[in-house]
């Protein structure tokens, strides 16, 4: 039975979320299509695209420990599950470890290096190719000080100053868990065991997932084909393959480096300029909020977000050279 | 440009979701029925999940657009059309993560101030109040975080969210006590 209180709550709930509905018009005519029939051409509700999203936030987000106990016995669907409860709990739970993981797409190559050191520590940088010249972005956090760095790898903007912010997403926060559910429910997708091999020096179990398109009815994309590592012993994701089905990329996630520690230092967590690189400090939350800007905002709470592409010199001018 | 459906008012406008499915997948201007029951809803799931009302606004438009697109390739069996149209939700709102990098923010819904109706005294309590739960909801991890919104902006029962998450009904109601009384820890504790 709900206390008043539970009730409360979910009435608080409910009005929170109740933000005006705009008076939106549908125009089917954008969508170019009628109403597709039954067997439709063959589609996958994973996009590629967004499989890179996952997998850069596996990279953030792994931790390991769980499923220390040792190797369970598991056909493929019941390790799809437990990979997606292992990484819900290591997001919530994260220990000690450092890792490099690569994603790639026909688009772009962009290797993720973390370092997590339990919930309040944790230094991420991605370094993407983009049109012949690589750029980084980073935050540093340890216990005292913050340090955010974005740009050209050669010349990034670097700011620095006292920890103001208490939890800062990683890069990419969506979730792995988040497409692994996608695939398990409705018999969307038929996984199989196909044995185990080494990822990033780590025993692997290999699954090979094939589309059902009988039964999976959502829309998407015509992605026909994944492989799965899956750590023997955390129950992570450690290498992702999605394919067509004739074979091509979409894009793939691969840890390339996965290491424990017991604890992790503080120095860890700090970031390291060049000598001739120009560091703006802050000492306040506004301070820092226009050293970021325009390229970033500080909104109310705890989150810091980049609130444009700066990487794209067509859509942001002002970015050329360096910005 | 916008243009609305033609389509009048009729007796499955208020039937059950399978009424208005199969009058979809027989004539498409039937879909307006289904996107007028949804519009809500759909919007406030992404309203949640967008960074601002233009953003929540598009996806809801990618989302209709892609459940008008595959309407006749759903069949209801085991899973029920709000599922089925939520998932399309739930990935439209991934793949704009993606876009947006490298962060979301939840907790800056600035654009986004709850309905409040009564006095001016009255709405600013309740603003407020709003606000101090967004923020203990952005405190809570991800996956909490979808799931208060797939139940409450989106109004989904547990069996409605279970095949969205690849969890039993019952595996839903226990981790949404979990979360709210979690989050009961967390709000109350500043109010």
């Amino acid at each position: 039975m709900k206390t008043n209180e539970t009730g409360r709550l979910e009435r608080d709930l409910e009005a929170s979320f109740a933000v005006p509905v705009p008076p939106l018009e549908f125009d089917p005519g954008a969508a170019n299509t009628l109403p597709t029939p039954v067997r439709r051409a063959r589609a996958w509700q994973l996009g590629a695209v967004s499989a890179v999203a996952a997998a850069v936030l596996a990279a953030a987000v792994v931790v390991p420990g769980i499923g220390a106990s040792g190797p369970k016995r598991a056909n493929a669907a019941e390790l799809i599950e437990r990979s997606i409860a292992a990484t819900d709990a290591l997001a919530a739970n994260p220990s000690n470890y450092h890792m490099i993981a690569v994603t790639r797409s026909s688009e772009a190559e962009t290797t993720v290096e973390s370092w997590v050191g339990g919930q309040n520590r944790y230094r991420v940088e991605s370094r993407s190719r983009v049109n012949g010249v690589t750029y980084l972005e980073g935050t540093a956090m340890s216990a005292e000080e913050m340090w955010i760095y974005h740009g050209p790898e050669d010349a990034p903007v670097i700011v620095h100053g006292p920890r103001l912010i208490s939890v800062l997403p990683a890069p990419g926060s969506v979730s792995l868990t988040q497409h692994l559910d996608g695939w398990n429910a409705d018999g969307c997708f038929r996984a199989q065991l196909a044995g185990t091999e080494r990822v990033a020096g780590r025993e692997a179990h290999v699954i090979s997932v094939t589309l059902t398109p009988e039964t999976c009815l959502s829309p998407g994309k015509p992605l026909t084909n994944a492989t799965i590592w899956v750590d023997v012993k955390t129950d992570i994701a450690l290498k992702m393959v999605y394919e067509g089905d004739t074979g091509e990329l979409f894009s793939s996630f691969e840890v390339t480096l996965f290491d424990t520690f017991e604890s992790l230092p503080d120095s860890v967590f700090s970031y390291a300029p060049h000598e001739a690189a120009e560091v703006m400090e802050f000492t306040s939350a506004e301070d820092l909020k226009e050293a970021l800007a325009p390229a970033y905002i500080v909104p109310r709470g705890s989150h810091v977000i980049i609130e444009r592409d700066w990487r794209d010199p067509v859509k942001n001018p002002a970015n050329e050279g360096g910005r | 440009m916008l243009r609305a459906i033609p389509f009048r008012a009729s007796v499955i406008e208020g039937g059950p979701d399978d009424a208005l499915v199969a009058a979809a997948q027989a004539e498409p201007a039937a879909f307006a029925a289904i996107y007028e029951r949804y519009l809500p809803r759909v919007y406030r799931y992404l309203a949640a999940k967008a960074g601002n009302p233009e953003e929540a606004a598009d996806l809801t438009q990618a989302v209709f657009l892609k459940a008008f697109g595959g309407i006749g390739g759903f069949r209801n069996g085991n899973t029920p059309f709000a599922s089925w149209l939520f998932r399309i939700a739930r990935n439209e709102a991934i793949d704009a993560h993606r876009r947006r990098r490298p962060s979301v923010p939840w907790d800056a819904l600035s654009g986004f101030e709850p309905v409040a109706a009564g006095s001016p005294e009255a709405d600013a309590l309740q603003l407020e109040s709003v606000r101090e739960l967004r923020r203990a909801v952005a405190a809570l991890e991800p996956s909490k975080r979808d799931l208060l919104a797939l139940r409450y902006a989106a109004g989904l029962t547990a069996g409605e969210i279970a095949p969205l998450v690849g969890k039993s009904p019952e595996a839903v109601k226990k981790q949404l006590q979990r979360t709210l009384r979690q989050l009961k820890e967390n709000y109350r504790e500043d109010k």
